[in-house]
């Protein structure tokens, strides 16, 4: 009976383990997707293998104990392209930097489901469109800095909800509209928001529209 | 004429049908030849009068006497063989009445053969292979007979001006592949003037898009068409060769050819062979090809289609299908299904899909292929199960690769196919958990690939038997259990038994004479390895992760070209054998014995190996200090691993000369004293450096690239991050220095600041003391820093934050002091407050003791830019206001914006300004409040 019992432990076990490999699989393919995006002059991304069980030997990717892809540090590294959606894949993503680039398009909506990132740093690159709504989902955030880029459209106001946010730098683009002043907005400074030809400061709750000036 | 009759009668009687002149024109061509290695020439003697019989000669017949039109001395079927060399003699000037000359592939060099041009009968010519140097005599367009002109292969002749060619007004067939032409420019204008070519064959010829841009071409009786591996890369719809509707053979492969396949395609009726292979071209073939009738062969892999497999099926000739013989569409990033109707293509003999994105089921149609003897599908994602109907029909089925697809196979166990195959690669495609019956009658395969096949069963008896003269037998990563027989070394066929991840118990055998390749890695072996184990011949040994003892065999010493050996992971005790007294030098490129119970010193063959690059001695119980010669005996090493030993004594200055050393690790040793500053010269573990990717694989039997070699072969593991993550393919890439745990003194040498290649630092768990290196930013690729657990003081260098691939950083329970630099990589880390703690000096976010004006003089540099920083701050605010005040004030003399945004805005204004102001003032203040509290 006790063997049966650990029989059906290790079977769990080996169950599980399987299911980790293929999780942190999925994820080097997520990467390896964005691999192909993007053009890689220096070959920074030279060690990234599809064929390995798992992305975390890869260079600029660090996995968590579990193997699970936690950070992806390519800051100032010169790759271009665009950032597309499969980086959504990464759940157990904490820490995206992709400063300092030449990335261009989208912010893609399907970061809004990298629930545990931390820190999401795309400015300075070339980024276009709107700032994706569905960030507002994003309640571990500490770090938004999309600065520096070309973005438009207005801050969703939705972001008051980001509670843990810490920092916020979104100067420097082409926002319109006003600044939710709710939630953590009501700490940061306006240093984050400068350079932004046509938003016109605060909200004004009540007075003016949110989308003011868009 | 009286000569003539002379000669007439000397012809056909005392000469026995020869002419004498010939013979002696004969004999001098043959005194030209210096050599004759296959004694070609060798009745070639006037001992054998008439020379019509000499070997190679051919006599005409007809009234005028037998006078030799023919020589047909090509070296083309002796393989190997030099051939003929020396001079061609002129005296071929006096065969008068030649018409064909053959000397391929003999050996011909430095020959000047622009005599050839008086041989004005000449019908035939061939010099093919001869090794002819220089440019190509522009007296061979005085051949004005020439029906058939061949230098193909002459790789060293040139052409810059091919007008010559325009006298060879009756020339059909000219092949001058291998010729470089690239300075040809008129090359297209010359052969326009040959109207009766009927083959044409410029293949590997340099030329570019210049010489091929015109869009017509006179060339009305062409059929065969080669300009295949040159350089044309020219928008493609346009240039004259898709423009030429008599061919039945075209050959654009290898070029850079762009843009879609063009629709004048469809004008080439007669086409019975299309090769495009290798070029840029991109999207669906088009659908004028239905008028293809003749077609045959098609390879179009290597390019771009992007459809579905079933829409390009419907845009093949259907007139046709029945008559495809070759069908390759590899790379060509095709995906759908295949479609049921490829069972209709009766004649297809070869079937390439490889590398693509085929999805679904194998149409069971498949089967009915009788004449396929290649099937190549690898590389998709095909599932769905493989039934015997699938192969129902297949008796012709030699060659079959279904290597990484998600299908699985599923017949009778008293399945009979119809095939006998001689290439099997079913490499992921599951056939267990039963060892598959049906391959016991499948002897005459050479290459047998059941690799990750979901066996979980016993070897059967029959195997050994049934598979006793194959080449290659790769069982690897199945459940496979049972013994080796020790009837293995009288497989004389087998280069590479690769039988690694399964559950092979017993203890290791003699291997057959000519084995390359054994890898047993992660079975059950156990015994010592026998002292002679045979296999002279072996490339790579792999029997880690088993359970093997006794030491490491002293015939290790005897295997000059064993480049690959791992023996890690087992129970191997004592000392390694000393390799004294070795004839020659062992060739071994990587030795990893990592994880065993060796000891002894720093072991001594490693003086014998010169090629070592990868070593891995790490887990034993080796002891002793590290020698000095370790710098000077191992120049191509790369990869170090000493750690978990007990090495002592100090790291030797010499280890810098290693020049390519890009991964030194010798964590968890007893090494002591300081850190030689020798290790700044490392240009190994600098950016500069680039990888030796590839080795030099001297004559090895072609057996596997080096490339190969390296990517599944090498591994190590890698402390990094605060994690063992064993690297692959990426360990080529990987420079890292690991001294930690060790009792190492005295301070950093700054030089370490010069390897800026590293990826992975740690000096953690030592006795060192002073400070960080100043520099320590310049270590641009660092993702790991790990200088925990030592006696580091003084600040923490500003520079450290500008590390961009920083992931993991420790400097834990060191007295380092002053302010933590908060630069942006540094705000990032995980953990913050474990990065830093135990150093009671240190201040600032994130550790909460908060810093005094004294801490900033430790990081002095960044007190003024700090400063700046606040005074923007203010200006922004400043600016902010007065900005959005103008926005404001200007609302209120647009009348339309007025109305259309603010509903009470007489009296909006005020309120407005009020409310901005306000905010703003609040803002100012939580503004400096922030910048005080930091």
């Amino acid at each position: 009976m006790a063997a049966r019992a650990s029989f059906i432990a290790v079977v769990a076990l080996l169950a599980l383990v399987a299911g980790a490999a293929r999780a942190s699989n999925e994820e080097g393919d997520a990467l390896y997707a964005l691999r192909q995006r993007l053009t890689d002059p220096n070959g920074v991304l030279q060690s990234w293998d599809p064929t390995l069980v798992n992305p975390c030997t890869w260079f600029h990717v660090t996995c968590d104990q579990a193997s699970r892809v936690v950070r992806l540090d390519l800051g100032n590294s010169n790759i271009s392209g665009s950032i597309g959606p499969e980086l959504g894949r990464l759940v157990n993503l904490k820490y995206l930097e992709l400063y300092r680039n030449n990335l261009i398009g989208d912010i893609p909506q399907e970061l809004g489901n990298l629930k545990n990132l931390i820190s999401l740093d795309l400015y300075a690159n070339k980024l276009t469109g709107g700032i994706p709504k569905s960030l507002s989902k994003l309640n571990s955030l500490r770090f938004m800095r999309l600065n520096n880029n070309k973005l438009t459209g207005s801050i969703p106001r939705e972001f008051a909800k980001l509670s843990n946010l810490k920092v916020i730098d979104l100067s420097n683009n082409d926002l319109c509209g006003t600044i939710p002043v709710d939630g953590p907005f009501s700490t940061f400074p306006l240093q984050g928001f400068e350079n932004n030809s046509r938003l016109n400061g605060p909200e004004l709750q009540g007075l003016v529209p949110y989308d003011f000036g868009c | 004429m009286h000569a003539m009759a002379i000669l007439f009668l000397l012809a056909l009687g005392g000469a026995g049908g020869c002419v004498p002149a010939e013979r002696e024109a004969l004999l001098a061509v043959k005194r030209g030849f210096s050599s004759d290695p296959d004694g070609v020439l060798g009745s070639w003697t006037t001992k054998h009068s008439n020379c019509c019989q000499w070997a190679g000669v051919v006599c005409d017949n007809n009234g005028s006497g037998r006078r030799v039109a023919e020589l047909r001395l090509s070296n083309a079927d002796a393989v190997g063989s030099s051939g003929l060399s020396g001079k061609i003699s002129p005296a071929f000037t006096n065969l008068t009445r030649l018409e064909y000359l053959d000397l391929s592939w003999n050996s011909l060099g430095g020959n000047d053969v622009r005599f050839l041009g008086s041989l004005s009968r000449l019908r035939y010519l061939n010099l093919s292979g001869t090794d002819l140097v220089g440019e190509i005599p522009p007296q061979l367009g005085n051949l004005s007979r020439l029906v058939s002109l061949d230098l193909s292969f002459c790789v060293k002749l040139y052409s810059r001006d091919l007008s010559w060619l325009t006298g060879l007004s009756s020339l059909q067939h000219l092949d001058m592949s291998g010729v470089n032409l690239s300075a040809s420019v008129y090359l297209q204008r010359d052969v326009n003037m040959l109207p009766s070519l009927r083959v044409l064959a410029l293949s590997n010829c340099a030329l570019s898009t210049t010489v091929t841009s015109s869009s017509s071409t006179n060339l009305t009786r062409l059929q065969r068409l080669d300009l295949s591996w040159n350089s044309i890369n020219s928008s493609t719809v346009n240039a004259w060769f898709w423009n030429v509707p008599t061919l039945r053979y075209l050959d654009l492969s290898g070029n850079s050819l762009s843009g879609p396949f063009p629709e004048s395609l469809g004008n080439m009726t007669r086409l019975q062979e299309l090769y495009l292979y290798s070029n840029n071209m991109v999207g669906m073939i088009p659908a004028t090809l239905h008028r293809l009738c003749s077609l045959q062969m098609v390879d179009l892999s290597e390019n771009q289609i992007n459809g579905s497999m079933s829409e390009f099926m419907d845009r093949l000739p259907r007139c046709a299908l029945r008559r495809m013989q070759v069908l390759q569409l590899a790379k060509t990033n095709m995906c759908g299904e295949l479609p049921q109707r490829i069972g209709n293509m009766s004649e297809l003999t070869s079937l390439d899909l490889s590398f693509n994105k085929l999805a679904g089921d194998l149409p069971p149609t498949i089967g009915r292929l009788s004449k396929l003897t290649r099937l190549s599908l690898m590389d998709n994602n095909l599932n769905g199960s493989l039934t015997e109907e699938h192969f129902s029909n297949m008796v012709s089925l030699e060659w079959i690769d279904l290597l990484r697809n998600s299908m699985s196979m599923e017949v009778r166990p008293s399945w009979r196919p119809p095939f006998k195959l001689i290439y099997a690669c079913f490499s992921h495609v599951k056939m267990g958990p039963r060892f598959p019956a049906w391959i016991k009658h499948q002897s005459n395969i050479t290459h047998l690939d059941i690799s990750h096949a979901g066996i979980v069963d016993t070897l059967p008896h029959w195997f050994w038997k049934s598979f006793r003269d194959a080449i290659l037998l790769d069982i690897s990563v199945n459940q496979i259990s049972g013994r080796l027989p020790s009837s293995l070394r009288f497989m004389t066929s087998a280069f590479g038994i690769i039988f690694g991840s399964n559950n092979i118990t017993g203890s290791m055998p003699l291997l057959p004479e000519q084995l390359r390749v054994l890898d047993l890695s992660r079975n059950s072996l156990y015994g010592p390895i026998p002292s002679e184990f045979g296999g002279p011949e072996l490339l790579e040994l792999d029997v880690s992760s088993n359970r093997i003892s006794g030491t490491v065999p002293a015939s290790l010493c005897q295997f000059p070209n064993l480049l690959h050996s791992d023996m890690s992971n087992n129970n191997l005790s004592g000392h390694l054998p000393k390799c004294r007294n070795m004839s020659s030098d062992l060739g071994l490129i990587t030795l990893i014995l990592y994880k065993n119970n060796l000891s002894g010193e720093f072991p001594t063959l490693l003086k014998h190996c010169h090629t070592m690059r990868f070593l891995d001695l790490a887990q034993n119980m080796f002891s002793g200090i590290l020698p000095e010669w370790i710098g000077t005996k191992l120049p191509s090493l790369t990869h170090l691993r000493l750690r978990s030993n007990t090495f002592s004594g100090n790291i030797p200055t010499q280890l810098a000369q290693l020049g390519y050393l890009q991964l030194l690790d010798l964590a968890s040793n007893r090494i002591s004293g300081c850190i030689p500053r020798s290790l700044g010269n490392m240009t190994g573990m600098t950016k500069e450096h680039t990888p030796l990717v590839r080795i030099p694989l001297a004559d090895h039997h072609g057996l596997g690239n080096d490339e190969i070699l390296y990517f599944t072969k090498i591994y190590l593991h890698i402390i990094i991050k605060g994690q063992d993550r064993l690297y692959f393919s990426g360990v080529i890439y990987m420079v890292s220095l690991d001294l930690s745990d060790n009792l190492l003194n005295g301070q950093i040498p700054e030089e370490i600041s010069y390897l800026n290649g590293m990826v992975n630092l740690n000096l953690s768990r030592n006795k060192l003391t002073g400070t960080i290196p100043r520099n320590i930013g310049d270590l641009q690729k660092l993702e790991s820093l790990d200088l925990s657990i030592n006696e580091l003081s003084g600040a923490i260098p500003s520079s450290l934050s500008d590390l961009t691939s920083l992931g993991y950083l420790n400097l834990s329970y060191n007295n380092l002091s002053g302010r933590i630099p908060t630069g942006h990589q540094l705000q990032v880390l995980a953990n913050p407050s474990y990065i830093y703690i135990g150093n009671v000096g240190l201040c600032g976010p994130p550790v909460s003791k908060k810093c005094s004006s004294g801490d900033d003089d430790n990081n002095s540099i960044q007190t003024p830019l700090r400063g700046d920083r606040d005074l923007t701050k203010i200006t922004v605010a400043v600016g902010f206001v007065v900005g959005n005040w103008l926005v404001i004030c200007s609302l209120l003399f647009l009348k339309a914006w007025r109305s259309a945004y603010f509903w009470t805005i007489d009296k909006a204004y005020d309120v407005l300004y009020v409310f901005v102001a306000i905010r703003l003032a609040k803002r100012g203040k939580k503004i400096t409040s922030t910048n005080s509290a930091d």
